[in-house]
């Protein structure tokens, strides 16, 4: 299930002119494959970054779609990479790591100036922040809209249909924030307080959204009244017309992570362009194309981040307090059995 | 000569050997067994010739697959051989729900068609020409659309604020918009629509080999059209309904898209296990034993139904 998306022009002009797929495009020198979750964040990545990032480089950078988080670790055991570059998120890109799927990034070439020391890893770098937040249809909570998990657990006070994501993550968190335990007792998650109160909830449940794009969707068709979602996801339904509003308040922030699949054959190109993408000058950029918080924090006071879009950004001084940091070590020991307990829970 | 004999195929080759072979006529019965060994030899290695490249595609496609994946449900999280996966199946409990409901959709699935399907089907078979014509392109267009549009429409038609919903509101009938989709209903609404060409088309074929003469005996012999349809045209038609019922059937056993768009995600079949845990499971034994286990289940099925309904036998009354 190749699916290569030409992200140069000559290259799409030289598939139409008939040539063999696996033909390189005939200006560039060398191409590399750079693959995110897909939706509206693939037009925003490459908006923000691929310029930028191959100036004078003489390449193409091809687009492709991870259709799993074990994509990686996969291809690496079958050994068939085709992939150089892959935007994860959560633990996926330290996950791929330890199971020996990911090369070890080049910090002679990759510079880590300004990225919180915190996400560099041995494999991988934060290309991006984003953040689980809570948003709300406007139409049905005019007044006095939900600000909080607690409110978004209270069905007597805000009636309306929840939705929530088809995985785990975050749920919990959410589901043990609304009651009542304080966020820096978080981890270790009570697995068991925290599916109690969702099975509480589960009459109000009007589904589980299967991605981020598909929440997108769900609030352009007005579905949900309460949903938690990505920023980033969120901002680009409301620039389709969803009439929804969100708050900061308890949103649970991860990182998207940038790693290089074991194997890659341009893997020191990809070392160069991973540089770049996550260089002060280059990375904030997906904030003006995303509303996502940028990787390296120096992009911040750059000055080509315009002041509005800043003050909206969940890494600003004002939001930044209110937000709570996933931990990732404890998903990485517990992702399989909590998927398979949540999936229970979705069929209950 | 008949099409599909080996001399058929290598043309004028056979005519000088057969010259020969009357010339010879006197050589006796041995140099002529010698020749109809030869020519059945030849007959075979034809028959596989031809048949090479569907068992090459089956073997690489769906043998070796279907292998790998049993080997795959043995091999434990430690790399080593292993039960492990098959007994979490039996263990937790929340397996018997999705089997559960998986099962539950295909059943209604498989009735609602009947319901729907034989009429169609007759109807086709009976109208005039020019409109059943016109009934069959509707039905084989809808089989051609994309699953995923077919499945888009009906959110679109169904969900809260959509079609059906605003209709409903504006016209006074309800005042708050009803739960049409992102449930049990809206499933069994989409995967009922997507399967039902396949109960219908082989239905329209057998119905429309039935001679038509029994029904005017029949008539001519005093029988109501109630009494020549239930005792003679129905039961001339059971073989394809059990050949569009068992089709409708075992596919809606392994559906998994439409469910998990018109289910919204509450409504877990195998095939989403199974999905679910290729994604979350960096070993694949678990999703591999899930899979077997949907193939079993499967073929257990279709032998149960087999033996239930004695298809084999309607079959060869139908061709006989």
């Amino acid at each position: 299930m190749r699916r290569r998306h030409a992200a140069h022009a000559s290259a799409l002009a030289a598939l139409m002119a008939g040539l063999a797929l696996a033909a390189p495009p005939a200006r560039a020198e060398s191409e590399v494959t750079f693959v995110t979750w897909g939706g509206n964040i693939a037009d925003e990545m490459k908006e923000a970054w691929f310029e930028p990032a191959t100036e004078g480089m003489d390449v193409v950078i091809l687009e492709d779609s991870l259709k799993g988080s074990n994509d990686v670790i996969a291809h690496v055991a079958a050994g068939d990479v085709y992939w150089d570059i892959v935007d994860g998120s959560g633990d996926m890109c330290v996950r791929a790591g330890k199971a020996g799927a990911a090369e070890e990034l080049d910090y002679a070439v990759i510079k880590t100036d300004g990225i919180p020391e915190s996400q560099v890893t041995p494999w991988s770098l934060p290309s991006t922040a984003y953040a689980t937040v809570l948003a709300y249809n406007k139409k049905t909570y005019p007044n006095d809209p939900p600000s909080s998990w607690k409110d978004f657990f209270d069905v007597e006070k805000y009636p309306g249909k929840r939705w929530l994501s088809s995985f785990p993550t975050f749920n919990l968190e959410i589901a043990l924030l609304a009651d009542g335990v304080p966020p820096d007792q978080l981890y270790p998650l009570d697995v068991e307080r925290a599916f109690k109160k969702l099975a509480e909830l589960k009459p109000s449940i009007g589904g589980f959204y299967s991605s981020g794009g598909a929440s997108t969707q769900h609030a352009i068709d007005g579905e949900p009244d309460m949903m938690p979602m990505y920023e980033n996801r969120l901002f680009a339904a409301q620039r389709e017309g969803a009439d929804f509003g969100f708050t900061y308040n308890q949103a649970i922030m991860d990182f998207d992570c940038l790693h290089v699949p074991k194997g890659s054959k341009n893997k020191e190109l990809a070392m160069r362009i991973i540089d770049r993408i996550m260089s002060p000058e280059i990375n904030g950029r997906i904030a003006v194309t995303s509303g996502l918080s940028p990787g390296n924090l120096k992009s911040l006071d750059q000055g080509y981040i315009p002041e509005e879009t800043l003050d909206n950004l969940a890494v600003a001084p004002q939001n930044i307090d209110k937000i709570i940091m996933k931990d990732n070590n404890w998903w990485a020991d517990h992702r399989v059995e909590m998927g398979e307990r949540y999936n229970a829970y979705k069929a209950e | 000569m008949r099409a599909g004999e080996p001399g058929f195929l290598s043309g004028s080759l056979s005519m000088p050997s057969g010259i020969a072979r009357s010339e010879r006529r006197d050589e006796g019965p041995a140099v002529n067994a010698a020749a109809l060994g030869r020519l059945a030899r030849r007959k075979v290695l034809a028959q596989l010739a031809l048949l090479a490249p569907a068992g090459v595609l089956l073997l690489v496609g769906l043998i070796v697959p279907l292998c790998w994946l049993l080997v795959q449900s043995f091999i434990g999280a430690d790399g080593g051989l292993s039960f492990e996966h098959y007994e979490r199946i039996y263990q937790k409990e929340h397996h018997a729900l999705f089997l559960a409901t998986t099962f539950e959709i295909a059943v209604l699935v498989t009735l609602i068609c009947n319901l729907i399907g034989y009429p169609l089907a007759y109807a086709v078979v009976m109208l005039p020409r020019a409109f059943a014509r016109l009934v069959a392109v509707a039905i084989v267009l809808s089989f051609f659309c994309s699953l995923l549009v077919r499945s888009y429409s009906w959110l679109i038609l169904l969900q809260r604020r959509g079609i059906v919903n605003s209709f409903l509101i504006d016209s006074g009938l309800t005042d708050e918009p009803l739960s049409l989709v992102y449930n049990f209903g809206g499933t069994l609404v989409g995967t009922t629509h997507i399967l039902l060409p396949l109960f219908v088309l082989p239905l329209i074929s057998s119905m429309t080999a039935i001679n038509r003469d029994y029904l005017r005996a029949a008539a001519s012999m005093g029988a109501s059209p109630f009494t020549s349809f239930w005792s003679i045209f129905f039961p001339l038609s059971l073989p394809g309904l059990f050949a569009g019922s068992v089709l409708v059937f075992v596919l809606s056993l392994g559906f998994y898209i439409t469910p998990a768009l018109l289910g919204g995600g509450k409504i877990v079949v195998w095939a989403t296990a199974v999905a679910q845990a290729a994604d979350s499971d960096p070993v694949w034994g678990r999703a591999a034993a899930l899979g077997v286990v949907l193939l079993l289940v499967t073929m257990l099925s279709l032998f149960l139904l087999k033996k239930l309904f004695r298809v084999d036998n309607l079959m060869n009354r139908a061709g006989g």
